[in-house]
């Protein structure tokens, strides 16, 4: 007999995860449009975030959406500065260089952070982290509403910023043509500098609103958001920031439908696989214009 | 060029070589980096109580002892360049390492250069069953913890004959699966019906899928075995979905003081089998609880507790063996009988295993915001609270 | 070109003799020559074809495997389980760039990852096939000519024949057509097709060759540690190291795997032993800095300056 409730509980719950995964995904999909950048220290970015609010929280006691006052622009900041100090180096170099940098990137930061915190994983224990809101039958996680509201607030703001601003219509010309945007008097090398810090200042925010979900652990779990990003990105369009959502709503309906009604250990592989058929497929990604790559 | 490339091989050695000797070195292959520095760090201050202790008491064969450490950066290949390191400084004995897939490769290795090994974190089943005469454990492995679990259920059906059915829930890696493999045998052997049977990739922690499947099966008993960050997060959601087992086991994530710290009152009720408690009745437990604390700054627990236990094996073999020859180690090893205050060591075969002390682990359960020992009941500081209640009635 | 076999005879006879000059440091030197090995084998596909891949731990996983359920649970001898493993590595290529080869790029890159995750929670999750999460143990291993197949200077001594036989591949791939037929599709595509190149024949060769070889070193690495774990062996962290150490030393470059598996298992060796819990920092640090400064790699940069050179010189006569 199909349990209709149970149902609607599993697509809710994988609605909401695939919320996080669009916050995760949403930063890294900006940077590749107009860096054309594979950022692999992007999860790591993630838990610089995540031992933020831990921070803030043992010293003062802030509640982690409190910290994000201080998150956000700091890591606007460092991403801004790294693109500067270490990307922008690479412009001249092989193509996988910026990759390879990144991933060198992300074995520091995770090391730093492991000689800072220990290795033992942290986390900021909320009183409302298993708190539940109620509709009908249907019981919705309270923490995985508000990053729902938060990947909701953040990427309406992005795309907000993208549109109807100076600065955003800059980064669009320079993701669409960037000699033609030098052309016409755009500074592609700030703007870049610009993109990466929002790009790290989206990783942190949803670092920040990982942890009363999530332990932050200083070298493990990085890779495993960098590669949920990836497939986030790939799967809504590498470069569209409202297909990043869409995106990571299909990964997370996909994996929470395939651990609740087929086997839960292949649930990464049900992400994957999508990705994988997408990629071939429909190599623009589900909502992407059908333009050639290169 | 060749000259060059054979200088830069060999000069890092000479480098690292210690300048002073002590009389007495054994050594330590631990992982202090990578993925397992966590549990690497814990055993390291373990090491060190014992090795202040050894040698407050004047150390060993009336010298004094010494720690000859590496780092195998949670790497197997580096663990067996460590244990060539180690050889060539002629350590009597090495100890070593947390995970199974650097143990497994260690055991083999100095099984066949005949080193005695004490393992210092591993406690996968395949490192001592079939083991080898080289190879020693003074703490648990799966079978034994397994067992533990169910005859505490055991123990709870007595009161209790409606307990029935179990779902089980664990990683996917090493300890988890052997530890899963191990409650499925037991569980059928003792006539429980299993009723939930789901493993999980490291990731995102979300188990709402897998509790939520569960909850249509109504289990009595709940088996899992998740590290710490998981473990935090099958409580809190275990709340969310409603799930109401009568107990609930939760492996390894649950024994640290960071569970309770982190679930606050959802982990009350809930038990865990570790090695060593604070709480347990042997004597000088309070003191070493004490050092231990001392040590870290932190609340101790099984994982220190686990090193210093290597370290006094060790030491009390040094101390018996006619020479600090190898094999005369190894044979002061085998003869171990030894009371700390972690446990009773003697080294047996049995039941296939070989060089595995058969340590009583302790079922702790989680009361009024403290790990408390309530099983076996002879070493038990409280009575058993059950059942657990459901969450709307908490 | 000559040069370079000299060179490696050299190497190679240096190689034979180092277990009696320094016979306590063999461990250090099989985690050298094998990842020199698996570095050079990814160069083919990496670097001479112009496809970066970060799932060769795929490919050591296969030859593991199939030498250590060979032996651990059908008992068949490691040299015919490493046969099948080579010729289930070429097939695996074979699928595997059918499937992608049509993806450029960083899209090809991550259609690699993806994959070896897969394969990683299949070599975890079916247990009849491969033991499942808690791994092979090999206990015995046949003695051929009474050769112990478990002692370390055996185990040197075929890594070594691995890193030899695989650095010779590429300098017999470099200088035949094959070889140009890799670089005209690794530099553009499109060109090659029009001088009458199929740029998909080419690279599935490359990669099917370079899995191969990857398995080959893979059995190897499954006798010397006499213990593997899905886990750590699907790894995906050992794909981004075999790829890295191609990368620093120089990709598509004959010697560049060689030196940046020397350079990658040197340091990490050293700063192990020198920096603790700073290692892996130290590593990252250098990781950054060979690819911000030498953006071709050690050998890369160098061989790149001289080739320069040389055209200038014959350009002005």
């Amino acid at each position: 007999m199909f349990d209709y409730v149970s149902f609607m509980q599993n697509l809710s719950n994988g609605v909401l995860i695939g919320g996080v995964y669009a916050l995760i995904g949403v930063g890294l999909t900006l940077v590749f449009g107009v860096m054309k950048t594979i950022n692999f220290a992007h999860g790591d970015f993630v838990i610089l975030g995540m031992y933020c609010a831990v921070l803030l929280n043992t010293l003062f006691g802030w509640d982690p959406y409190l910290s994000l006052l201080v998150a956000m622009p700091l890591g606007f900041l460092t991403g801004a500065i790294l693109q500067r100090v270490v990307l922008s180096r690479l412009v001249e170099a092989p193509p996988e260089s910026s990759l390879l940098v990144t991933l060198g990137l992300s074995l520091v930061i995770g090391n730093i952070l492991l000689l800072t915190f220990g290795a033992e994983p942290k986390s900021v224990n909320v009183s409302y982290a298993s708190s539940t809101v109620s509709l009908g039958e249907v019981r919705f996680s309270l923490i995985l509403l508000l990053a729902g509201l938060a990947t909701m607030v953040v990427i309406a703001g992005l795309y907000a910023v993208l549109n109807h601003t100076e600065l955003g219509r800059a980064i669009r010309a320079t993701a669409d043509n960037r000699l033609g945007a030098e052309l016409v008097g755009t500074n592609t090398r700030r703007i870049e500098a610009v993109v990466f810090g929002i790009g790290m200042a989206l990783a942190v925010t949803a670092g920040v609103v990982l942890i009363p979900l999530l332990f932050a652990t200083p070298t493990f779990s990085g890779a495993i958001f960098t590669l949920k990003a990836f497939v986030v990105t790939v799967l809504g369009g590498l470069g569209n920031i409202g297909a990043a959502i869409a995106g990571g709503l299909l990964l997370g309906v996909v994996e929470v439908m395939g651990a609740s009604y087929l086997t839960s250990d292949y649930r990464n592989a049900y992400g994957l696989l999508v990705f994988l058929l997408v990629l071939l497929l429909r190599p623009e990604g589900l909502f992407g214009k059908t333009v050639k790559r290169v | 060029m060749k000259k060059l490339i054979a200088t830069a091989l060999v000069a890092p050695w000479l480098l690292a070589a210690p300048v002073v000797l002590a009389d007495i070195e054994v050594g330590v292959i631990n992982s202090l980096s990578g993925p397992f520095a966590a549990f690497g760090e814990r055993y390291q201050a373990g090491m060190e109580v014992a090795l202040e202790e050894i040698n407050a008491g004047g150390g060993v064969r009336g010298e004094p002892l010494a720690l000859s450490v590496q780092d195998d950066r949670s790497e197997a290949t580096s663990a067996l360049a460590a244990i060539e390191s180690l050889n060539r400084q002629d350590v009597p004995l090495i100890m070593g390492s947390y995970a199974s897939s650097i143990t497994g490769p260690m055991a083999q290795l100095m099984t066949r250069q005949e080193i005695p090994l004490i393992v210092l974190g591993s406690a996968d089943n395949s490192i001592t069953k079939p083991g080898s005469p080289w190879v020693f454990r003074a703490k648990h492995n799966s079978s034994i913890v397994a067992k533990s679990y169910f005859d505490y259920f055991d123990f709870l059906r007595e009161g209790d004959d409606s307990l029935n059915t179990v779902a089980m829930l664990y990683g996917n890696g090493a300890w988890p699966a052997s530890l899963a493999e191990e409650g499925a045998r037991l569980a059928k052997e003792r006539g429980y019906k299993i009723v939930g049977d789901q493993s999980y990739d490291q990731g995102t922690s979300d188990f709402r899928p897998i509790l939520n499947r569960f909850r249509s099966e109504e289990p009595d008993l709940l088996y899992v075995v998740a590290y710490a960050e998981d473990g935090v997060a099958i409580a809190r959601q275990m709340r969310e979905v409603n799930l109401n087992p009568k107990a609930v086991a939760i492996d390894t994530g649950a024994a640290l003081p960071s569970f309770i710290d982190q679930v606050g009152d959802l982990a009350e009720y809930v038990v865990t089998v570790v090695s060593w408690s604070k709480d347990v009745q042997y004597k000088g437990v309070e003191d070493l609880y004490e050092r231990l604390k001392a040590k870290t700054g932190e609340e101790p627990t099984f994982y220190e507790a686990e090193g210093y236990l290597a370290l006094r094996v060790a030491a009390d073999a040094l101390e018996r063996a006619e020479s600090l020859e190898r094999s005369d180690v190894r044979d002061a090893l085998a003869e171990t009988d030894l009371d700390t205050p972690v446990t009773h060591v003697a080294f047996e075969n049995f039941d296939g295993f070989q060089g595995q002390n058969p340590i009583r682990s302790l079922v702790l359960q989680i009361q009024d915001g403290e790990h408390v020992t309530v099983f076996p009941t002879d070493l038990a500081a409280e009575d058993v609270r059950y059942p657990t209640p459901a969450w709307e009635e908490r | 070109m000559k040069k370079h076999y000299i060179i490696l005879v050299g190497l190679v006879l240096l190689g034979i003799v180092y277990p009696q000059m320094f016979p306590g440091y063999l461990s250090v030197a099989i985690t050298l020559l094998l990842y020199a090995g698996w570095a050079t084998a990814w160069d083919i596909l990496g670097g001479w074809a112009g496809q970066v891949s970060l799932g060769h731990a795929s490919f050591v996983g296969l030859g593991a495997y199939f030498v250590a359920v060979g032996t651990a649970h059908h008992d068949i001898a490691p040299w015919w389980s490493i046969l099948m493993a080579l010729v289930a590595a070429a097939m695996l290529a074979y699928l595997w760039g059918s499937l992608t080869f049509k993806l450029k790029g960083p899209y090809f890159t991550l259609s690699t990852i993806a994959i070896a995750e897969i394969l990683r929670l299949i070599a975890i999750n079916e247990g009849w096939l491969t033991g499942g999460a808690t791994g092979v143990f090999i206990m015995t291993l046949p003695e051929p000519f009474g050769l112990d197949l478990f002692s370390r200077q055996v185990n040197y001594y075929l890594a070594l024949a691995f890193a030899a036989f695989t650095v010779l591949i590429v300098m017999l791939i470099s200088r035949s057509k094959f070889g140009y037929q890799l670089r005209a599709v690794r530099e553009d595509e499109d060109s090659a097709m029009a001088s009458g190149i199929n740029p998909t024949t080419v690279k599935l060769k490359a990669f099917m060759i370079s899995g191969a070889l990857t398995a080959l070193g893979g059995g190897i690495y499954a006798i010397f540690l006499s213990f593997i774990e899905p886990h750590t062996i699907f790894y995906l962290l050992l794909s981004v190291q075999i790829a890295l150490t191609a990368i620093i030393g120089g990709r598509g470059t004959i010697w560049g795997p060689c030196v940046g598996a020397l350079l990658i298992v040197g340091s990490g060796e050293i700063f192990r032993t020198m920096f603790a819990e700073a290692n892996m920092l130290i590593y990252g640090l250098l990781i950054m800095v060979v690819v911000m400064f030498l953006p071709r790699g050690i050998v890369g940069e160098p061989a790149r300056y001289l080739l320069r050179r040389a055209y200038a010189k014959r350009a002005q006569g």
